[in-house]
Protein backbone atom coordinates (compact mmCIF):
# COMPACT_ATOMS: atom_id res chain seq x y z
CA UNK A 1 0.00 0.00 0.00
CA UNK A 2 1.07 3.39 -0.75
CA UNK A 3 0.46 6.60 1.09
CA UNK A 4 0.13 9.82 -0.49
CA UNK A 5 0.56 13.26 1.44
CA UNK A 6 -1.60 15.85 -0.80
CA UNK A 7 -1.53 19.33 -0.41
CA UNK A 8 -5.15 20.99 0.91
CA UNK A 9 -4.30 24.14 -0.50
CA UNK A 10 -1.60 26.84 -1.78
CA UNK A 11 0.06 28.17 1.43
CA UNK A 12 0.01 31.41 -0.22
CA UNK A 13 -0.34 33.32 -3.72
CA UNK A 14 3.03 34.17 -5.10
CA UNK A 15 2.99 37.91 -6.04
CA UNK A 16 3.94 36.88 -9.78
CA UNK A 17 1.16 34.60 -11.35
CA UNK A 18 4.04 32.92 -13.91
CA UNK A 19 6.13 32.18 -11.13
CA UNK A 20 2.97 30.85 -8.81
CA UNK A 21 1.44 28.60 -11.79
CA UNK A 22 5.08 26.94 -12.02
CA UNK A 23 6.39 26.33 -8.46
CA UNK A 24 3.96 26.70 -5.68
CA UNK A 25 2.26 23.83 -4.61
CA UNK A 26 -1.66 23.98 -5.35
CA UNK A 27 -4.40 22.04 -4.15
CA UNK A 28 -4.64 17.74 -4.75
CA UNK A 29 -0.91 17.99 -5.48
CA UNK A 30 0.55 14.80 -4.59
CA UNK A 31 4.17 15.99 -2.30
CA UNK A 32 5.37 12.65 -1.52
CA UNK A 33 4.46 8.88 -2.05
CA UNK A 34 5.36 6.74 0.81
CA UNK A 35 5.36 3.43 1.86
CA UNK A 36 1.99 1.63 4.52
CA UNK A 37 1.94 2.74 7.67
CA UNK A 38 4.36 5.99 7.31
CA UNK A 39 4.73 7.43 10.33
CA UNK A 40 3.88 11.29 9.35
CA UNK A 41 5.23 14.43 10.85
CA UNK A 42 2.79 16.42 13.19
CA UNK A 43 2.81 18.88 10.53
CA UNK A 44 1.75 16.71 7.80
CA UNK A 45 -1.80 14.74 9.22
CA UNK A 46 -4.23 17.21 9.89
CA UNK A 47 -4.98 15.62 12.77
CA UNK A 48 -1.66 16.74 14.77
CA UNK A 49 -1.09 20.30 12.35
CA UNK A 50 -0.75 23.46 14.41
CA UNK A 51 -1.49 25.09 10.93
CA UNK A 52 -4.58 26.58 10.19
CA UNK A 53 -5.91 25.73 7.87
CA UNK A 54 -4.03 22.46 7.60
CA UNK A 55 -2.00 22.12 5.00
CA UNK A 56 -2.26 18.10 3.95
CA UNK A 57 -4.42 14.93 3.66
CA UNK A 58 -3.40 11.64 3.35
CA UNK A 59 -4.75 9.23 1.02
CA UNK A 60 -3.85 5.31 1.30
CA UNK A 61 -4.15 2.89 -1.14
CA UNK A 62 -4.01 -0.72 -1.33
CA UNK A 63 -2.74 -2.31 -3.81
CA UNK A 64 -0.65 0.49 -4.96
CA UNK A 65 3.30 0.39 -4.29
CA UNK A 66 5.33 3.42 -4.09
CA UNK A 67 7.41 2.82 -6.91
CA UNK A 68 3.85 2.99 -9.35
CA UNK A 69 2.87 6.57 -7.21
CA UNK A 70 6.30 8.44 -8.48
CA UNK A 71 4.61 9.09 -11.47
CA UNK A 72 2.21 11.20 -9.70
CA UNK A 73 5.12 13.13 -8.38
CA UNK A 74 6.59 14.14 -11.67
CA UNK A 75 6.61 18.13 -12.43
CA UNK A 76 4.33 19.34 -15.56
CA UNK A 77 6.94 20.49 -18.25
CA UNK A 78 6.86 21.62 -21.54
CA UNK A 79 6.23 19.33 -24.12
CA UNK A 80 8.84 20.37 -25.90
CA UNK A 81 11.25 21.51 -23.61
CA UNK A 82 11.46 18.97 -20.69
CA UNK A 83 13.58 21.29 -19.29
CA UNK A 84 10.76 24.19 -18.53
CA UNK A 85 8.88 23.26 -15.71
CA UNK A 86 4.93 24.11 -16.02
CA UNK A 87 3.63 23.34 -12.58
CA UNK A 88 4.98 21.38 -9.81
CA UNK A 89 2.87 18.02 -10.44
CA UNK A 90 1.56 16.91 -13.42
CA UNK A 91 -1.09 15.01 -11.61
CA UNK A 92 -3.35 15.89 -8.73
CA UNK A 93 -6.45 14.70 -7.11
CA UNK A 94 -9.24 16.57 -7.49
CA UNK A 95 -10.55 17.12 -4.00
CA UNK A 96 -13.69 18.80 -5.18
CA UNK A 97 -15.05 16.01 -7.37
CA UNK A 98 -15.03 13.48 -4.84
CA UNK A 99 -18.14 11.55 -3.31
CA UNK A 100 -19.17 13.70 -0.52
CA UNK A 101 -18.89 10.69 1.81
CA UNK A 102 -15.32 10.25 1.12
CA UNK A 103 -14.51 14.19 1.28
CA UNK A 104 -16.25 13.99 4.79
CA UNK A 105 -14.23 11.43 5.38
CA UNK A 106 -11.14 13.35 4.45
CA UNK A 107 -12.46 16.58 6.43
CA UNK A 108 -13.18 14.78 9.92
CA UNK A 109 -10.08 12.16 10.06
CA UNK A 110 -7.38 14.16 7.58
CA UNK A 111 -6.77 10.45 5.81
CA UNK A 112 -9.03 8.48 3.48
CA UNK A 113 -8.40 4.55 2.25
CA UNK A 114 -9.55 3.72 -1.07
CA UNK A 115 -9.00 1.51 -3.37
CA UNK A 116 -7.33 2.51 -6.70
CA UNK A 117 -10.65 1.90 -8.66
CA UNK A 118 -12.28 4.46 -6.38
CA UNK A 119 -9.29 7.31 -6.66
CA UNK A 120 -8.38 6.59 -10.00
CA UNK A 121 -11.26 9.03 -11.89
CA UNK A 122 -10.23 11.93 -9.39
CA UNK A 123 -6.43 11.43 -9.85
CA UNK A 124 -6.15 14.34 -13.29
CA UNK A 125 -3.68 14.94 -15.45
CA UNK A 126 -3.22 18.91 -15.64
CA UNK A 127 -1.58 18.76 -19.01
CA UNK A 128 -3.88 15.83 -21.01
CA UNK A 129 -7.16 17.16 -18.85
CA UNK A 130 -8.00 13.11 -19.12
CA UNK A 131 -7.93 11.22 -15.78
CA UNK A 132 -5.91 8.49 -14.39
CA UNK A 133 -7.54 4.85 -15.95
CA UNK B 1 12.07 41.74 13.67
CA UNK B 2 12.86 38.80 11.68
CA UNK B 3 12.02 35.87 13.65
CA UNK B 4 13.29 32.13 12.70
CA UNK B 5 10.41 29.10 12.06
CA UNK B 6 12.10 25.70 13.00
CA UNK B 7 10.27 22.68 11.99
CA UNK B 8 11.93 19.39 12.32
CA UNK B 9 12.11 16.61 9.83
CA UNK B 10 13.03 13.15 12.02
CA UNK B 11 12.49 9.59 10.81
CA UNK B 12 9.39 9.39 13.82
CA UNK B 13 7.93 12.30 15.73
CA UNK B 14 9.06 15.35 13.93
CA UNK B 15 7.30 18.05 12.58
CA UNK B 16 7.67 16.49 8.92
CA UNK B 17 9.17 13.34 7.50
CA UNK B 18 11.03 14.16 4.86
CA UNK B 19 12.59 17.35 3.40
CA UNK B 20 9.93 17.33 0.25
CA UNK B 21 7.54 17.75 3.34
CA UNK B 22 8.74 20.58 5.08
CA UNK B 23 9.21 22.39 1.76
CA UNK B 24 5.53 21.88 0.56
CA UNK B 25 4.55 22.52 3.87
CA UNK B 26 6.71 25.73 4.81
CA UNK B 27 6.65 27.23 1.37
CA UNK B 28 6.05 31.45 1.73
CA UNK B 29 6.52 34.47 1.16
CA UNK B 30 9.64 35.16 3.82
CA UNK B 31 9.62 39.10 2.98
CA UNK B 32 6.34 39.39 3.85
CA UNK B 33 6.58 37.04 6.80
CA UNK B 34 9.55 38.44 8.13
CA UNK B 35 11.02 34.93 8.88
CA UNK B 36 13.82 32.68 8.28
CA UNK B 37 12.26 29.56 7.97
CA UNK B 38 14.39 26.46 9.22
CA UNK B 39 14.33 23.00 8.32
CA UNK B 40 16.25 21.16 11.51
CA UNK B 41 16.91 17.78 9.95
CA UNK B 42 17.75 14.70 12.28
CA UNK B 43 19.76 11.25 11.49
CA UNK B 44 18.06 9.39 8.98
CA UNK B 45 17.88 8.33 5.39
CA UNK B 46 15.36 10.67 3.46
CA UNK B 47 14.77 9.06 -0.23
CA UNK B 48 12.56 12.15 -1.12
CA UNK B 49 14.38 14.56 -3.72
CA UNK B 50 13.31 18.56 -3.20
CA UNK B 51 13.29 21.54 -5.36
CA UNK B 52 13.39 25.11 -3.20
CA UNK B 53 11.07 26.19 -5.38
CA UNK B 54 7.65 28.80 -4.85
CA UNK B 55 9.29 30.44 -2.28
CA UNK B 56 9.85 34.72 -1.57
CA UNK B 57 13.34 35.03 0.22
CA UNK B 58 15.90 37.77 0.41
CA UNK B 59 19.41 38.25 2.25
CA UNK B 60 17.82 38.44 5.61
CA UNK B 61 14.52 35.82 5.14
CA UNK B 62 15.58 33.01 3.98
CA UNK B 63 15.56 28.54 3.44
CA UNK B 64 17.97 26.95 6.03
CA UNK B 65 18.28 23.71 6.13
CA UNK B 66 20.60 22.73 8.95
CA UNK B 67 21.30 19.39 10.69
CA UNK B 68 22.82 19.67 14.43
CA UNK B 69 25.84 18.46 14.95
CA UNK B 70 24.54 15.61 17.28
CA UNK B 71 22.41 14.27 13.98
CA UNK B 72 24.82 15.18 11.35
CA UNK B 73 27.65 13.32 9.73
CA UNK B 74 30.74 11.80 11.41
CA UNK B 75 32.73 13.08 8.30
CA UNK B 76 31.94 10.08 6.24
CA UNK B 77 28.52 9.51 4.20
CA UNK B 78 25.96 8.09 6.15
CA UNK B 79 26.87 5.11 3.43
CA UNK B 80 30.01 4.46 5.27
CA UNK B 81 29.69 6.10 8.63
CA UNK B 82 26.36 4.95 9.39
CA UNK B 83 24.99 8.41 10.80
CA UNK B 84 23.52 11.57 9.72
CA UNK B 85 21.03 12.82 7.97
CA UNK B 86 21.31 12.11 4.13
CA UNK B 87 18.94 12.66 1.31
CA UNK B 88 19.05 10.89 -1.44
CA UNK B 89 17.74 9.78 -5.01
CA UNK B 90 18.03 9.09 -8.24
CA UNK B 91 16.61 12.03 -9.81
CA UNK B 92 17.67 12.68 -12.98
CA UNK B 93 17.52 16.62 -12.08
CA UNK B 94 19.38 16.44 -8.82
CA UNK B 95 18.62 15.21 -5.50
CA UNK B 96 18.47 19.30 -4.23
CA UNK B 97 17.89 21.76 -6.27
CA UNK B 98 17.83 25.40 -5.01
CA UNK B 99 16.00 27.63 -7.43
CA UNK B 100 15.40 30.81 -4.82
CA UNK B 101 17.41 33.29 -4.97
CA UNK B 102 18.47 32.47 -1.03
CA UNK B 103 19.16 29.13 0.29
CA UNK B 104 21.88 27.71 2.86
CA UNK B 105 22.71 24.13 3.32
CA UNK B 106 24.88 22.95 6.54
CA UNK B 107 25.42 19.48 7.82
CA UNK B 108 23.78 17.66 4.81
CA UNK B 109 24.87 14.36 3.48
CA UNK B 110 23.28 14.80 -0.36
CA UNK B 111 23.09 11.94 -2.64
CA UNK B 112 22.64 11.10 -6.04
CA UNK B 113 22.83 7.34 -6.63
CA UNK B 114 23.10 7.53 -10.30
CA UNK B 115 25.72 9.44 -12.43
CA UNK B 116 23.24 12.69 -12.39
CA UNK B 117 23.79 15.78 -10.07
CA UNK B 118 23.35 15.79 -6.25
CA UNK B 119 22.76 19.04 -6.25
CA UNK B 120 21.12 21.04 -9.74
CA UNK B 121 21.15 24.82 -10.18
CA UNK B 122 20.46 25.09 -13.35
CA UNK B 123 16.92 24.97 -13.49
CA UNK B 124 16.65 28.28 -10.87
CA UNK B 125 16.55 31.91 -12.44
CA UNK B 126 18.67 34.26 -10.02
CA UNK B 127 18.62 37.71 -9.55
CA UNK B 128 21.77 39.20 -10.58
CA UNK B 129 23.81 40.45 -7.95
CA UNK B 130 20.95 39.33 -5.38
CA UNK B 131 21.38 35.96 -4.42
CA UNK B 132 23.73 33.37 -2.38
CA UNK B 133 23.58 30.05 -2.14
CA UNK B 134 25.49 28.83 1.10
CA UNK B 135 27.14 25.09 1.55
CA UNK B 136 28.40 24.01 4.82
CA UNK B 137 29.99 21.21 6.30
CA UNK B 138 28.12 18.91 3.93
CA UNK B 139 29.55 15.58 2.05
CA UNK B 140 28.23 15.42 -1.28
CA UNK B 141 27.97 12.42 -3.61
CA UNK B 142 27.08 10.67 -6.70
CA UNK B 143 27.48 7.34 -8.58
CA UNK B 144 30.84 5.60 -8.40
CA UNK B 145 30.31 5.29 -12.26
CA UNK B 146 31.90 7.54 -14.82
CA UNK B 147 30.19 10.21 -16.81
CA UNK B 148 31.09 13.94 -17.52
CA UNK B 149 28.20 14.46 -16.00
CA UNK B 150 28.53 16.83 -13.05
CA UNK B 151 27.57 16.13 -9.00
CA UNK B 152 27.30 20.16 -8.67
CA UNK B 153 25.91 21.44 -11.90
CA UNK B 154 26.31 25.16 -11.27
CA UNK B 155 26.89 26.53 -14.53
CA UNK B 156 23.91 28.96 -14.69
CA UNK B 157 23.77 32.74 -14.66
CA UNK B 158 23.71 35.31 -11.81
CA UNK B 159 24.54 32.44 -9.39
CA UNK B 160 26.50 33.14 -6.11
CA UNK B 161 27.62 29.94 -4.30
CA UNK B 162 29.76 29.79 -1.34
CA UNK B 163 31.37 26.27 -0.86
CA UNK B 164 33.28 25.93 3.07
CA UNK B 165 34.21 22.57 4.49
CA UNK B 166 32.19 20.37 1.88
CA UNK B 167 33.76 16.83 0.75
CA UNK B 168 32.06 16.59 -3.04
CA UNK B 169 32.99 12.61 -4.36
CA UNK B 170 31.30 10.65 -7.20
CA UNK B 171 32.06 9.04 -10.71
CA UNK B 172 31.52 11.52 -12.61
CA UNK B 173 32.80 15.39 -13.00
CA UNK B 174 32.70 17.22 -9.64
CA UNK B 175 31.54 20.79 -10.82
CA UNK B 176 30.73 22.54 -13.33
CA UNK B 177 29.95 26.92 -12.46
CA UNK B 178 31.80 28.93 -15.45
CA UNK B 179 28.01 30.09 -16.06
CA UNK B 180 27.48 31.36 -12.43
CA UNK B 181 28.51 35.06 -11.53
CA UNK B 182 30.37 34.51 -8.48
CA UNK B 183 31.75 31.09 -7.03
CA UNK B 184 33.76 30.81 -3.70
CA UNK B 185 35.32 27.20 -2.58
CA UNK B 186 37.15 26.99 0.82
CA UNK B 187 38.71 24.16 2.09
CA UNK B 188 36.54 21.42 0.42
CA UNK B 189 37.92 18.27 -0.59
CA UNK B 190 37.24 17.39 -3.90
CA UNK B 191 37.84 13.29 -5.20
CA UNK B 192 36.21 11.46 -8.22
CA UNK B 193 36.49 8.02 -8.64
CA UNK B 194 37.27 8.04 -12.05
CA UNK B 195 39.03 9.60 -15.36
CA UNK B 196 37.19 12.80 -14.82
CA UNK B 197 37.89 16.15 -14.71
CA UNK B 198 36.67 18.15 -11.33
CA UNK B 199 36.69 21.56 -10.88
CA UNK B 200 35.40 23.30 -13.97
CA UNK B 201 35.11 27.00 -13.63
CA UNK B 202 36.43 30.28 -15.13
CA UNK B 203 37.00 33.40 -13.67
CA UNK B 204 33.33 33.43 -11.38
CA UNK B 205 36.09 30.94 -9.27
CA UNK B 206 38.02 31.80 -5.77
CA UNK B 207 39.31 28.78 -4.52
CA UNK B 208 40.90 28.33 -1.42
CA UNK B 209 42.93 25.85 0.71
CA UNK B 210 41.04 23.36 -1.28
CA UNK B 211 42.29 19.49 -2.51
CA UNK B 212 41.04 17.90 -6.02
CA UNK B 213 42.04 14.80 -7.20
CA UNK B 214 41.23 11.61 -8.26
CA UNK B 215 41.87 7.84 -8.10
CA UNK B 216 44.11 7.33 -11.76
CA UNK B 217 43.77 8.95 -15.19
CA UNK B 218 44.79 12.00 -16.95
CA UNK B 219 41.77 14.42 -16.41
CA UNK B 220 42.85 17.60 -15.09
CA UNK B 221 41.73 17.76 -11.16
CA UNK B 222 41.39 22.00 -11.87
CA UNK B 223 40.69 22.56 -15.38
CA UNK B 224 42.73 24.47 -17.29
CA UNK B 225 41.07 25.07 -20.74
CA UNK B 226 39.36 28.74 -19.90
CA UNK B 227 39.56 31.67 -18.29
CA UNK B 228 41.94 31.48 -15.13
CA UNK B 229 40.08 31.29 -11.86
CA UNK B 230 41.95 32.71 -9.00
CA UNK B 231 42.95 31.86 -5.02
CA UNK B 232 45.27 30.11 -3.36
CA UNK B 233 46.84 27.17 -1.74
CA UNK B 234 44.84 24.74 -3.45
CA UNK B 235 46.57 20.95 -3.46
CA UNK B 236 45.64 18.62 -6.34
CA UNK B 237 46.78 15.16 -7.51
CA UNK B 238 48.14 15.90 -10.77
CA UNK B 239 50.10 19.26 -11.39
CA UNK B 240 46.83 20.93 -12.56
CA UNK B 241 46.84 23.16 -9.35
CA UNK B 242 49.97 25.05 -10.21
CA UNK B 243 48.42 26.93 -13.32
CA UNK B 244 46.14 28.69 -12.01
CA UNK B 245 46.86 29.13 -8.59
CA UNK B 246 49.63 30.27 -6.24
CA UNK B 247 51.25 28.51 -3.11
CA UNK B 248 50.12 24.97 -4.65
CA UNK B 249 51.18 21.78 -3.65
CA UNK B 250 50.82 19.42 -6.62
CA UNK B 251 51.47 15.80 -7.36
CA UNK B 252 49.10 15.15 -3.94
CA UNK B 253 48.14 11.63 -4.44
CA UNK B 254 44.65 11.22 -2.34
CA UNK B 255 45.90 7.62 -0.66
CA UNK B 256 48.89 9.37 0.76
CA UNK B 257 46.89 12.15 2.16
CA UNK B 258 43.56 10.83 3.15
CA UNK B 259 42.35 8.06 5.88
CA UNK B 260 40.76 5.99 2.86
CA UNK B 261 39.38 6.66 -0.80
CA UNK B 262 38.58 3.32 -1.97
CA UNK B 263 34.97 3.47 -3.41
CA UNK B 264 32.41 2.57 -0.57
CA UNK B 265 34.64 3.37 2.33
CA UNK B 266 35.81 7.06 1.74
CA UNK B 267 37.13 8.95 4.76
CA UNK B 268 38.55 12.25 3.88
CA UNK B 269 40.32 12.67 7.33
CA UNK B 270 43.79 13.03 6.82
CA UNK B 271 46.55 10.48 7.51
CA UNK B 272 48.61 11.54 10.39
CA UNK B 273 51.91 11.90 7.88
CA UNK B 274 49.65 13.52 5.20
CA UNK B 275 51.98 16.22 2.98
CA UNK B 276 48.88 18.52 2.58
CA UNK B 277 48.63 19.16 6.81
CA UNK B 278 49.65 23.25 7.34
CA UNK B 279 49.79 24.13 3.43
CA UNK B 280 46.69 26.36 3.83
CA UNK B 281 46.36 29.91 3.86
CA UNK B 282 45.65 31.55 7.11
CA UNK B 283 42.00 33.19 7.84
CA UNK B 284 39.84 31.43 5.26
CA UNK B 285 37.98 29.07 7.60
CA UNK B 286 37.91 29.12 11.47
CA UNK B 287 36.40 25.49 11.38
CA UNK B 288 36.64 21.83 9.92
CA UNK B 289 33.89 20.40 8.51
CA UNK B 290 33.24 18.61 12.32
CA UNK B 291 33.65 22.00 14.26
CA UNK B 292 37.53 21.28 14.87
CA UNK B 293 39.65 24.68 15.43
CA UNK B 294 41.56 25.54 12.86
CA UNK B 295 45.05 26.29 13.42
CA UNK B 296 45.42 29.93 12.94
CA UNK B 297 48.47 30.50 11.13
CA UNK B 298 49.36 27.04 9.54
CA UNK B 299 45.63 25.10 8.79
CA UNK B 300 45.33 22.12 6.35
CA UNK B 301 44.29 21.61 3.03
CA UNK B 302 40.76 20.17 2.20
CA UNK B 303 37.31 20.30 4.60
CA UNK B 304 38.96 18.38 7.41
CA UNK B 305 41.58 19.78 9.89
CA UNK B 306 44.13 16.93 11.34
CA UNK B 307 43.83 16.35 14.74
CA UNK B 308 46.52 13.82 16.63
CA UNK B 309 45.67 11.12 18.22
CA UNK B 310 44.42 12.09 21.92
CA UNK B 311 44.06 15.67 20.89
CA UNK B 312 40.37 16.21 21.21
CA UNK B 313 38.44 18.40 19.15
CA UNK B 314 37.49 21.68 20.24
CA UNK B 315 33.74 21.95 18.66
CA UNK B 316 31.98 24.88 18.25
CA UNK B 317 28.40 25.63 18.68
CA UNK B 318 26.68 26.15 15.19
CA UNK B 319 23.69 27.29 16.39
CA UNK B 320 26.39 30.67 16.84
CA UNK B 321 27.58 30.75 13.95
CA UNK B 322 27.91 33.95 12.80
CA UNK B 323 26.35 32.99 9.44
CA UNK B 324 25.27 36.90 8.51
CA UNK B 325 28.62 37.87 9.07
CA UNK B 326 30.15 35.88 6.79
CA UNK B 327 27.73 35.43 4.13
CA UNK B 328 25.61 38.92 3.96
CA UNK B 329 23.11 37.11 5.58
CA UNK B 330 21.40 38.11 8.85
CA UNK B 331 19.84 35.73 12.32
CA UNK B 332 16.64 36.34 13.60
CA UNK B 333 15.20 35.19 16.89
CA UNK B 334 13.35 31.64 17.08
CA UNK B 335 10.17 30.41 17.54
CA UNK B 336 8.20 27.54 17.53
Amino acid sequence: MVELLVKRQANYINPDPGKHKRSVYERGDIVVAMPDGWGWGKEEHPMTSTESPTPFFIVKIPGVTVKEAQKYLQPEVDDTNPTIVLSRRLWRINIDDVPSGIKKTILDTGEVTLEFAQIKNFIHNKQTGINER
Amino acid sequence: MTTTRIRTVKATLGDYSSLAGWEAGEQGDLPTLDEIRKAECYNFADANDVAFSGWETDSTRYIWVFVPLAERHDGTSRDVGGTGYQISSGSSVGTIRPVEDYVVLEGLNIKNTTIDAAINWTSGTFTASTNSHTLLNCIIQNANTASTKYTLNASISNLIITLENCIVYGGTRSIDCRNATTVTINNCTFWRHTDQIGIIADTELTCKNTYAGKSSGTNEDFWTGGAAPSGNNNASSDTSAATDYTATQTSESGSANFINVTAGSENFGLKSDATIIGDGAAGITTYDILGTTRDVSAPDIGAFEYVAAGGGRTTKNTDAFPLGDRYGMSFGFRTH
